[in-house]
Order: C-alpha cells, then structure tokens, then sequence
C-alpha cells in the first residue's frame, strides 16, 4: 500500500488528486491537505469583484467530493516537510497545522511515499506597504477579497450616481507581480458595469501595471496573424484600451499604498504618486511558508525551495542572459532534483526564470512581470504527475515517463472583458507554446497559426462555458476526466 | 533602493501622473463602429464562438499529448 499527499486543493492539486484516485486502486491512500474547506475557481473571481456573481457560484465544498472518491480530506496547512523523515522513521512527512474548526491549532505528522506540493502562491501583500485588504486597496484574488472588492465598487458607483468624480486605478501592486490577465480583465469588467450604470462619464480609469508594453500579460506579448499581416498582442490591447477610454501608466512598481494615495515610480526612473477612490491592485506571489529538514533536523529549506519560496524542480536554474534563454530550461515531470518522491506544480514549482524580459530602474528596482502559470497549465502539470506517481506506484514505469512542459503546452486563455448575455465581451487567446521556442519557431518563438486573438461576445459564453465546465469536473460528477484540463 | 516621491503640495496645480498614457496617445488604431458592433452582433458572434471553440479544442488536444 502506497499513500500520496496532495498539498493543495486548487486547480493543480485538485487536479492531480482526483485522477490520482481514477488511476490507483482503493489500497493504496490519496491525502488531500488545504486550509480552505472549499474549491474556487478562481477565473470567476472577477464577475463576483463586480457583484455579477456571488461567492456561492464560484465555490463548492471540497468534503463532500472528497468523500464521494474516496479520498482522505484534511482541512489544514502544510508547514514543514521531512523529506528523509527522521531518527524514528526512514518515510518522508509533512508538518499540518489542522484549520478545520473542529481540531484549529491541531498539528499532526502525515507520512508519505509520495508528496505533490500543489500549494500555489502566497499572495505577497505585506511587499508593498499599505497594499491589500488589511491596507488601503482591494483585491480578487480569492472569493473573499472580490466579495469585499464589489462592496466598495458599489460604493463608488453610488457616488458617481451622485455626481461627484472617481478615480479607479486597477492593476498589480508590485513590480514584480503576475497575472496581469486577471488585472486587465477586472479593469475592463469594471468598465462594463460603470457604463451599464450610466455613470462612466464621471470615472476615470487607470490601468497601472508593471509590463513595458500593453498585451504582454507576462508572456513576452503574443504575435499572431490577421488580415494578411503577423500583429502584436500591444497593438490589438492598446486598441481595447483607446476604444473603452482606459489611461495606463506602464513600467510601473508602486512602491507604497496610503489611504487614497499610491506611490510609484518606473522604469525609467521617475517617480510620482497617484490619488485613487478606489484600488484594486494585486499583490506579487511567493511560495507559501513552508520549511524543510533533513533526517538529522538540520534545516535544508534553502535546497528544496528556491528564494522565492518556490518548490525547485527539474528546471535549470542556472542564470543565464535572456538570449541564452531556452526552451528545455522549462522543467518538465516537475519532480524534486533532491528527492524523487516530491513535486511540485501549479503555481508552487519555482520556474526557471521569467518569460518576459526582466528590466531595472536606474535605482535598481525590477519592474517586469514573473511568469504566469495559468489554470490549463496548472492542470496539465497536475494530470502529469498524477500519471507519474500512479505509474511509479503500480510498477509501470520507475522514473516520471509523462511530461507536461510550459515550452512544450498551449494555453487557451479567455480574458472577460465585461460580463451579460448580449453584451458581454471577453477576448479569446491561443498561445502555443506557452514558453517560446525560438528554435522550433524562429522569428516569434510561437506558432503563427497556433497563437490567435480576437475580442467580442463569443469569448463571454466561452468564459461562460469554462465556468461552468470546469465547476462540474471539479466536482468529480459523471465523465469529469473526459473533460481537459 | 527606491527614489524619493516627487509630491507636490496641496495648492500647487500638477500635471498629469508620470508615465501616465491618456487614451488619445495610443499608437493603435480605433475599431470602427462596424468592427464594434459586429462583436456583439449575435449571429456573427454565434459562427465566432464556433470557431473560438474549434481553435481552443485544437489546442487543448495538442497540448494533452
Ligand atoms: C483573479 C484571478 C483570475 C484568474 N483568471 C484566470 C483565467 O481566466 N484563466 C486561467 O487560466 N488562469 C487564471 N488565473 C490563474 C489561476 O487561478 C491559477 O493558474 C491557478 O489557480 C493555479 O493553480 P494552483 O493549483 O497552482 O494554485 P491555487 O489554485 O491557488 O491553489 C492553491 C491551493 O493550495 C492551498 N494552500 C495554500 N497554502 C497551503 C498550505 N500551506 N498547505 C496546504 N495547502 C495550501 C490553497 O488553499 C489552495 O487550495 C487567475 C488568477 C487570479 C488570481
């Protein structure tokens, strides 16, 4: 009998759990360890941050799932592996501190012979002094923060319905952050609904943000063809930008948040402040907290972690110039270099280096964006390393055999860019590869005919579609592995 | 490591925000009023959504091995 450990009930470890009970049969153990006795899908965050739906629709509770497939649910945080185990056993474990009400403050130690660390990212607030919802601005990144974020946005809709003027910076509040996708695709959400409320005369929106160009979403920008010619992802964003009247301030790192006042300064060395009515601003992520000892109980934290608090990988860390950057540094199996029985995936494995080109300010300040790993990715990593360990666990095969490499995958991305069934609109990316290859495709580092964009209200029912789609897979109902990652 | 905010006080009138890019400045092009209404425009949005679904499923297949 084998047991594994999934860290992590989100996209990835969700994932890797429920088709790791598919593929082992019932001796051996899955052991689901998360603090957060529900599953988000997170993408729908945006439509609760401006009130279209409720946190209700964009979570279930994982217990019932759990049990359903047999897995072993345990409502609490990782704090420490033992990857060696100790001087009383030779099998790995982890540390949990129990955050179900029922045990809150329990710890425990779960042995295992295999761990998936699917934890994801800490959301950094504390980077930037001021930011985040114990500070002066607000955010979606959890069902939460986007519930609190559409209070205070109704807030300031009735204040434009009374006439008086508000500024709205949207955007990340870091100059290393990620994930500019979601902060476009709340910038314009949050446009839709103050022109479906009649007041976007009175607002004035500011998209702030740390890429150089608009459209680089952290991906370098895209290139794709249309109408006979290869354009950009910063021509096609930009136009969106012109036409919905949205300002931006590029190039940016905020360098503290007070009430109503931001501070920034950019890339080319200046620096300002910007007065806000409202701010939704997202913090950069970092690996969670978690530590690691060795048998004798010496701390070898910095081996199985990189300084990001990232779980290191099969990637090559070795820094190296952006034009010496490849398509196999891009680890693949996502297993441990130090231990062969630990993973990590999603946002928790510590990517090789960034995706677009890291730049500093005079003062040497990084404003550029770190990798996104977004949701199919996620999943696909997930998938990956559940056939792996399930391969490894039946004696199918002894080394990692599926793959699932950034450099090697496509990501279908979906950006909404305002909510309703007849007026909605989203735009509807391809990219493949996620990480160019500049060898196997030279000249944009992506397939042309792989890689497309286009905006309008198709893209709403496709996000529309996705939200419902990968709500039911989550819930492990009737042909969810028939449906992708 | 960081600079020192330019501030100005509260009387003194101040230009626009460093760095900041009013809408009129972007290089791109508008869409026409064709181009916009043709984004919500069911019918076409419809055959779109089809095609949409096809790419996606294309590349959802290739990148599941
Ligand atoms: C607002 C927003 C919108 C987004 N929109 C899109 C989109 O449209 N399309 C897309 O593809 N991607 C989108 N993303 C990105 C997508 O959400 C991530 O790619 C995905 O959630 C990453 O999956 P993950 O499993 O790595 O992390 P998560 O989904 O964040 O899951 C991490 C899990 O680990 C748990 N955990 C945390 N700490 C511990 C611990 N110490 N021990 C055990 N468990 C722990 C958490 O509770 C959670 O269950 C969006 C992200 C945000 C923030």
């Amino acid at each position: 009998m084998a047991r594994v450990v999934v860290l992590g009930a989100g996209i990835s470890g969700h994932t890797a759990a429920l088709h790791l009970r598919r593929l082992l049969d019932k001796q051996h153990e899955v052991v689901v360890v998360s603090p957060n006795s529900q599953w988000n899908w997170i993408p729908s965050n945006i439509w609760v941050g401006v009130g279209r739906m409720k946190p209700s629709q964009v979570t279930f509770p994982l217990k019932p799932v759990y049990d359903k497939h047999g897995v072993d649910f345990r409502q609490a945080k990782a704090v420490a592996l033992h990857p060696e185990g100790d001087e009383r056993t030779s099998k790995g474990y982890v540390d949990v501190v129990y955050t179900d009400p029922a045990r809150a403050g329990e710890t425990q130690s779960i042995e295992y012979d295999y761990v998936v660390n699917a934890t994801g990212p800490k959301l950094n607030f504390a980077a930037t002094p001021g930011l985040g919802p114990d500070g002066h601005t607000v955010s979606v990144c959890t069902y939460g923060h986007a519930d609190e974020a559409a209070k205070q946005l109704a807030g300031v809709i009735a204040k434009l319905k009374a006439g008086q003027r508000q500024t709205l910076v949207i955007g990340v509040g870091h100059g290393t952050c990620t994930c500019e996708g979601a902060a476009f695709e709340y910038t314009f959400n949050v446009e839709h609904e103050l022109r479906e409320a009649g007041v976007r005369d009175l607002a004035e929106i500011i998209y702030l943000t740390n890429e150089y160009e608009l459209g680089d979403f952290g991906v370098g920008g895209l290139n794709f063809k249309q109408n006979g010619f290869v354009t950009t992802s910063k021509l096609w964003t930009e136009s969106l930008f012109k036409e919905r009247g949205v300002k931006s301030i590029l190039r940016a790192h905020v360098q503290k948040v007070e009430e109503g006042r931001l501070f920034y300064e950019t890339l080319d060395g200046s620096a300002d402040t910007l007065d806000f009515d409202f701010a939704m601003l997202l913090p950069p992520f970092r690996g969670q907290d978690l530590q690691a000892f060795a048998k004798d109980g010496s701390d070898i934290t910095a081996t199985v972690f990189a300084p990001s608090g990232f779980l290191k990988v099969d990637a090559d860390y070795t820094a190296k110039p952006v034009d010496e950057w490849k398509a196999g540094d891009w680890p693949s199996t996502y297993v441990s270099p130090s231990y062969p029985n630990v993973f990590g995936v999603g946002i928790a494995f510590a990517p090789p280096h960034p995706i677009s080109t890291p730049r500093k300010a005079p003062n040497g300040t990084v404003i550029s964006p770190a990798p996104p790993r977004t949701g199919m990715p996620s999943g696909l990593m997930g998938r990956a390393v559940a056939m792996n360990i399930a391969d490894m666990i039946t004696g199918k095969s002894n080394t990692p055999q599926h793959h699932a490499s950034m450099a090697e995958m496509g990501a279908a991305c979906v950006a909404s860019a305002g909510a309703g069934f007849t007026k909605g609109s989203a735009a509807s990316m391809t990219m493949y590869p996620v990480v160019p290859d500049y060898d196997r495709f030279p000249g944009y580092g992506r397939s042309l005919t792989e890689t497309t964009g286009e905006i309008g209200l198709a893209g709403h029912w496709m996000k529309h579609l996705l939200h419902v789609m990968f709500i039911y897979k989550a819930k492990g109902k009737l042909g969810w592995s028939m449906i992708p990652e | 490591m960081t600079t020192t905010p330019s501030q100005p006080g509260p009387d003194v009138p101040r230009g626009p925000a460093a760095g900041l890019t009013d809408p009129s400045a972007y290089e791109a092009p508008m869409p026409t009023e064709r181009t916009v209404k043709q984004r919500t425009n069911l019918p076409i949005q419809a055959y779109r959504f089809a095609a949409v679904s096809l790419k996606m499923t294309r590349m959802i297949l290739r990148s599941h091995g």
